[in-house]
C-alpha cells in the first residue's frame, strides 16, 4: 500500500520543490529528477511482480466521506503496464530535457509541470475510483494546456494550446457525464465492481459520453485536428504527452470500459468506423507533410487509430495485438520525437527539404533513429514485426477492406519513418549540416536505451509476455494469445514485406503523391466556426448588456425587477385589497395630502431645484407618517436619510443637463418606466398589507427586548441583537456601495482627463 | 467661496453640537430612540456641512482619516464584537453593568457592534459626498480650462 501511494507522493513533492531545486541545482536537477522517477519505475517492476500473482494492491483513502468520493487506487496489471510506459518515458525525457532545455529559466516550472503531468496520468491508470479518474483525467488536460503553451509569446503555441484544452475539456465533460450514469446505473463507483452494463436503459448515452471523451483524449476523427497543432510545444514535451502517455488516455478508458460495454450493439461499428476515417486522414496527410514533428504526429494519429480499431474489432487476439502494439509503439515513437528534438537543437531547424548529411555528425543520434525506424517499420527482430503481423491478421478477422486500409497505414507509416530516419542522416549536404553537432549524453542515453528496448523486446519476446504482456490482458478478462517473433512464410509475411516495398516507392514518389492526396474534412473547421461565433455572441452580448450608460443600466435593473415582482403578484392567490382596513386619522390623511401634493409638484415641476424640493417634501410626509405610528427610530432616521439625499441631490445636480431638454422618446421611456415602478411598490404594499400578520413574533421580540437584550428599545435591540447578523449584512453591503460610488466617481475623473 | 462671518461663526458651535448629539444618539440608542445608524448620520451631516461650505479638502481635514479607512475599522469592530462570545455563538450578546453610584452603566457587545455601526456609517455617507464633490469640482475646473 505504501508503494502505490509513493508512486503519487514522490512526483507530488518533486513538482513542488521543482522551481526552488533547479534555481540551485541548474541543469543537474532534471537528471536528478531522472534518477528519481527511475525509483517509479522500480516500484512499479515490484507491484506488477504482486499483480501478476493475481493479488493487485489497493489503497483506500477517505476523502470527502460526507459526498462518498474515495480515494480508491487499484494497481493491476494493465494499469501498471501502462504506468510503467508512463514512467519509463518520464525518465527518459526528464534526462533529455536536461540537455535539451539547458539553463533555459523556465526549466523548473516545465518540470513542475511535466512532474504534475506524470502524478495525473498515473492517476488515471492506476484509479478504481471512477470520479478520481475523471479528476485525474482533467488535470493532464489542464497540465497538457499549459506545457504546450510553454512558448507563449509565440500566437501558435497559444492557438494550439487553447484548441487542444477546448477539445480535451469537451471530452472531460462527457467523461463526468458517463461516470455519473455509471455510478448511478450500477451503484458502484469503483471500476473492479462494474459489471456489463449493455442490458441497461442508459448504456447509449454511456457509451456516447464515453466514445466523446476517448476520441477526443486520444484525438481520433473529428477531433483529430488538436494533435498536430499541439506540436507547437517543445520536443521533450510533445514526446511525452503527445506521443507517449497522454493521447493514450483515451485508448486506456476505452480498454477499461472494454468488459463493460463491448456487448453494446454500436461498440464495434462505432469504434472501426471512427478509427478507419483517421486512418484515411493520416494516408491522405503524410505525403504533404515536410516538418519532422508534424510527420511524426501524423504518423502517431495513425497509431491510436490502430489501437482503437484493435478495441472495436474487440477479439481475444486483436486486444493482444493491441497489447503488443502499444509497448511497440512506446519504444519507437517516443524515441523518434526525441530523435527530431535533437536535430531541431543542434541545428535549428525540423524542414525535411533543408536537412541531410548529418550521420557523420551526429553518430549516435542517427543510430537511435535507425533503430526506431526498423521498429517503426516492422522489421523482423523488432517487436514493431510482431505487432504488425498481429494488427494484419485481426483486421482480416473482421473485413478484409479493413486490412487493406491498415496495410496503407503502415505504407504511410514506412514514408514517415523513411522521412524522419533516412533524409535527415543521408540526405544530401545542406548548409546546415556545417554547424550540427551531436547532442550531449543526457540526451542520447535515454534515447539510445529506449529504442534499443524496441528491437531487445522483440528477440526476448517470451518472458515479455510472461511477464508484462500476458498479466496485461489477462486483467482485461481476455485470454492471453501465444507470441512469437517468426511465424513462418506466411500470407502476412508476404504483405509485410510487399508492405515495406510498397512504403519505399511511395517514399521516393512522395511529392508526386502528394499533389493527388486530397484534403480530407475534419472537425477542425467546426471548431473553427463555434469558436468564432462564441467569441462574437460575446461582443455582441457585452456590447448591448454593457454599454457603458448608467441610466440604461439602472433602467434594466428597475424594469427586470419590476417584472419579476409583478408576475409573482399577479399569480398569488392573496386577494389584492388588504384585508386591515382601518379608519384614517386626521394627522395620517394630512400625511397622505401632503405626500400627493409634494408628489404632483416633483412631477410638474419646471426646474430641478423645485423638483427636488418636492422629493424632499414626499419624504417629510413619510416621517410624519412614521410618528403618528409610533414608530419614532423610523422617523428619526426616514428624516436624517431624507436630508442627506436632498443635500447629495443639490450638490449634484447644476452639473446634470437640463432634464426637461431630453428627446421625448427618452422622456416617454423614463415616464413609462416610473408608472411600472409606482405600481410594483403600490402592488408589493398591497400584498405586504393583506398578509397574515401573525403577532408573535412582534411580541416575542417585545417581552424579550429587555430580558435577552438589555434594552428598552426594541427596535435597536433587535438591529444590533437578535437580528445583528442581517445588520452586519447590511452595513457591509453599505460599505461595498461606498466602495462602489468612489470607483464611479474616480472613473468620472479618468474620463474627463483624456 | 465669499468668506461669510456669520456662517463662520455659527458652523463652529454647529459642530460641536452635531458631535454631541451624535453620539448622544448613539449611547441613548439601546434604551431610547436613537442607535449607531442615526447617530452616524448626524456626524456625517457634519462632514457634509463643511464640504458644502469650504470644499473637500476641509471636509476631510475634518475627518483626519480617509472614508475607507473608518469603512475598515467600523466593519472590523462590528466583526469582533460579534466573535467576543464566540464559544457560545456568533454575535451573542455579553453584558456587563458597572455601578456608577449614581446610576449603573450598561456595557455590552451590543453597544460595541453599534460603534462599529456608527463609524461605518459616518465613512460611508462622508465617502459618497466627498467623492461626489471632489468629481464634480474636476470636472468643473476641466470645463473653465477648455473654456
Amino acid at each position: 500500500m505504501m508503494l502505490l501511494a509513493c508512486l503519487f507522493i514522490i512526483p507530488f513533492i518533486l513538482a513542488l520543490i521543482s522551481p526552488f531545486a533547479f534555481r540551485k541545482l541548474g541543469s543537474h536537477w532534471p537528471k536528478l529528477v531522472s534518477v528519481l522517477v527511475l525509483v517509479l519505475v522500480g516500484i512499479i517492476l515490484v507491484l506488477l511482480q504482486q499483480a501478476a500473482t493475481g493479488d493487485p494492491q489497493v489503497l483506500h483513502i477517505q476523502w470527502i466521506p460526507r459526498l462518498g468520493l474515495d480515494i480508491t487506487l487499484r494497481a493491476d496489471s494493465f494499469g501498471l503496464f501502462i504506468a510503467l510506459i508512463i514512467t519509463a518515458m518520464g525518465a527518459a525525457v526528464f534526462s533529455y530535457s536536461s540537455g535539451y532545455l539547458g539553463d533555459d529559466p523556465r526549466t523548473g516550472s516545465i518540470m513542475a509541470w511535466l512532474l504534475l503531468f506524470m502524478m495525473s496520468m498515473l492517476g488515471i491508470v492506476l484509479a478504481d475510483n471512477i470520479i478520481l479518474l475523471f479528476v485525474s483525467w482533467e488535470l493532464t488536460s489542464i497540465s497538457s494546456y499549459i506545457l504546450i503553451g510553454t512558448n507563449h509569446q509565440d500566437p501558435a503555441a497559444r492557438a494550439g494550446a487553447k484548441t487542444a484544452l477546448l477539445v480535451t475539456a469537451v471530452g472531460g465533460l462527457a467523461l463526468l457525464g458517463a461516470v455519473v450514469l455509471i455510478g448511478i446505473a450500477t451503484g458502484h463507483w469503483n471500476l473492479s465492481e462494474l459489471t456489463a452494463l449493455h442490458e441497461h436503459p442508459w448504456s447509449t448515452a454511456i457509451f456516447v459520453l464515453i466514445c466523446l471523451a476517448a476520441f477526443t483524449k486520444s484525438a481520433q476523427w473529428p477531433f483529430c485536428f488538436w494533435l498536430p497543432g499541439a506540436m507547437a510545444a517543445p520536443t521533450p514535451i510533445s514526446a511525452y504527452l503527445h506521443s507517449a502517455t497522454m493521447v493514450k488516455a483515451g485508448v486506456f478508458l476505452l480498454a477499461r470500459m472494454h468488459p463493460i460495454l463491448s456487448e453494446h450493439a454500436a461498440w464495434t461499428p462505432t469504434l472501426v468506423f471512427v478509427s478507419a476515417a483517421t486512418m484515411l486522414v493520416v494516408i491522405f496527410s503524410v505525403p504533404k507533410m515536410t516538418d519532422l514533428k508534424a510527420l511524426l504526429a501524423y504518423s502517431t494519429l495513425g497509431a491510436l487509430a490502430l489501437l482503437v480499431c484493435m478495441l472495436g474489432i474487440g477479439t481475444e487476439y486483436a486486444l493482444n495485438a493491441m497489447m503488443v502494439f502499444m509497448l511497440a509503439h512506446a519504444c519507437y515513437k517516443g524515441p523518434l520525437f526525441l530523435v527530431a528534438g535533437s536535430i531541431d537543437h543542434a541545428v535549428h531547424s525540423r524542414d525535411i527539404n533543408s536537412l541531410g548529411g548529418l550521420a557523420k555528425k551526429m553518430p549516435y543520434t542517427t543510430m537511435t533513429a535507425v533503430m526506431a525506424g526498423i521498429s517503426m517499420i516492422g522489421i523482423p527482430p523488432a517487436l514493431g514485426f510482431v505487432a504488425k503481423e498481429m494488427l494484419f491478421e485481426s483486421s482480416l478477422s473482421y473485413a478484409p477492406w479493413l486490412l487493406g486500409l491498415i496495410s496503407l497505414l503502415v505504407v504511410a507509416f514506412v514514408v514517415v519513418a523513411s522521412c524522419v530516419v533516412l533524409i535527415p542522416a543521408f540526405g544530401k549536404n545542406t548548409q546546415l549540416q556545417q554547424e550540427a553537432h551531436e547532442a550531449p549524453w543526457s540526451m542520447l542515453l535515454p534515447m539510445l536505451l529506449i529504442s534499443s528496448l524496441g528491437l531487445l523486446l522483440g528477440i526476448f519476446l517470451a518472458p515479455v509476455q510472461e511477464y508484462l504482456l500476458a498479466p496485461a490482458v489477462a486483467s482485461l478478462a481476455v485470454e492471453p494469445q501465444s507470441l512469437a517473433l517468426w511465424h513462418g512464410f506466411t500470407l502476412y509475411f508476404a504483405l509485410s514485406v510487399g508492405v515495406i516495398l510498397l512504403g519505399l516507392i511511395a517514399y521516393i514518389q512522395r511529392q508526386r503523391l502528394s499533389k493527388w492526396c486530397p484534403s480530407l474534412p475534419s472537425g477542425h473547421n467546426i471548431h473553427e466556426a463555434i469558436w468564432n461565433g462564441l467569441i462574437g455572441f460575446a461582443r455582441l452580448l457585452t456590447r448591448t448588456v454593457q454599454n457603458g450608460s448608467l441610466t440604461s443600466y439602472l433602467g434594466t435593473i428597475i424594469v427586470v425587477s419590476c417584472v419579476l415582482i409583478l408576475y409573482s403578484w399577479i399569480n398569488m392567490d392573496t386577494p389584492m385589497v388588504p384585508a386591515i382596513v382601518h379608519r384614517l386619522s386626521f394627522a395620517e390623511l394630512s400625511a397622505g395630502v401632503l405626500i400627493m401634493c409634494s408628489s404632483l409638484a416633483t412631477v410638474f415641476a419646471k426646474k430641478r431645484l423645485p423638483a427636488i424640493a418636492g422629493l424632499g417634501s414626499v419624504g417629510m410626509g413619510m416621517t410624519l407618517f412614521f410618528i403618528v405610528s409610533h414608530a419614532p427610530d423610523l422617523a428619526l432616521t426616514q428624516f436624517l436619510v431624507e436630508i442627506l439625499s436632498i443635500v447629495l441631490l443639490v450638490v449634484a445636480f447644476r452639473h446634470l443637463p437640463d432634464f426637461r431638454s431630453q428627446p421625448l422618446k427618452i422622456q416617454t421611456g423614463r415616464l413609462l418606466i416610473s408608472v411600472l415602478t409606482g405600481t410594483t411598490m403600490m402592488a408589493l404594499t398591497l400584498v405586504a398589507l393583506s398578509a397574515d400578520y401573525s403577532q408573535r413574533v412582534s411580541d416575542w421580540y417585545g417581552l424579550n427586548s429587555l430580558k435577552e437584550g438589555k434594552g428598552y428599545n426594541v427596535v435597536n435591540v433587535i438591529l444590533v441583537d437578535f437580528r445583528a447578523l442581517d445588520t452586519l449584512g447590511e452595513i457591509t453591503v453599505l460599505g461595498i456601495a461606498a466602495l462602489g460610488v468612489g470607483v464611479l466617481m474616480g472613473s468620472l475623473k479618468q474620463i474627463k482627463k483624456v | 467661496m465669499k468668506y461669510s462671518p456669520i456662517l463662520d461663526t455659527t458652523l463652529r458651535w454647529l459642530l460641536v453640537l452635531l458631535g454631541i448629539v451624535s453620539f448622544f444618539l448613539l449611547l441613548r440608542g439601546h434604551d431610547e430612540t436613537g442607535g449607531g445608524f442615526s447617530g452616524g448620520l448626524v456626524a456625517a451631516t457634519a462632514v457634509i456641512i463643511m464640504t458644502i461650505t469650504y470644499g473637500a479638502e476641509t471636509g476631510r481635514k475634518l475627518l483626519h482619516f480617509q472614508p475607507l479607512s473608518y469603512i475598515s475599522i467600523g466593519l472590523i469592530i462590528a466583526v469582533l464584537a460579534g466573535v467576543f462570545n464566540m464559544q457560545v455563538a456568533f454575535m451573542r450578546s455579553v453584558w456587563v453593568e458597572v455601578p456608577l453610584g449614581f446610576t449603573t452603566l450598561k456595557l455590552g457587545t451590543p453597544l460595541l457592534f453599534d460603534m462599529g455601526v456608527y463609524i461605518l456609517v459616518l465613512g460611508v455617507v462622508s465617502s459618497f459626498v466627498l467623492e461626489l464633490e471632489s468629481a464634480l469640482k474636476h470636472s468643473e475646473a476641466e470645463e473653465k480650462g477648455e473654456g
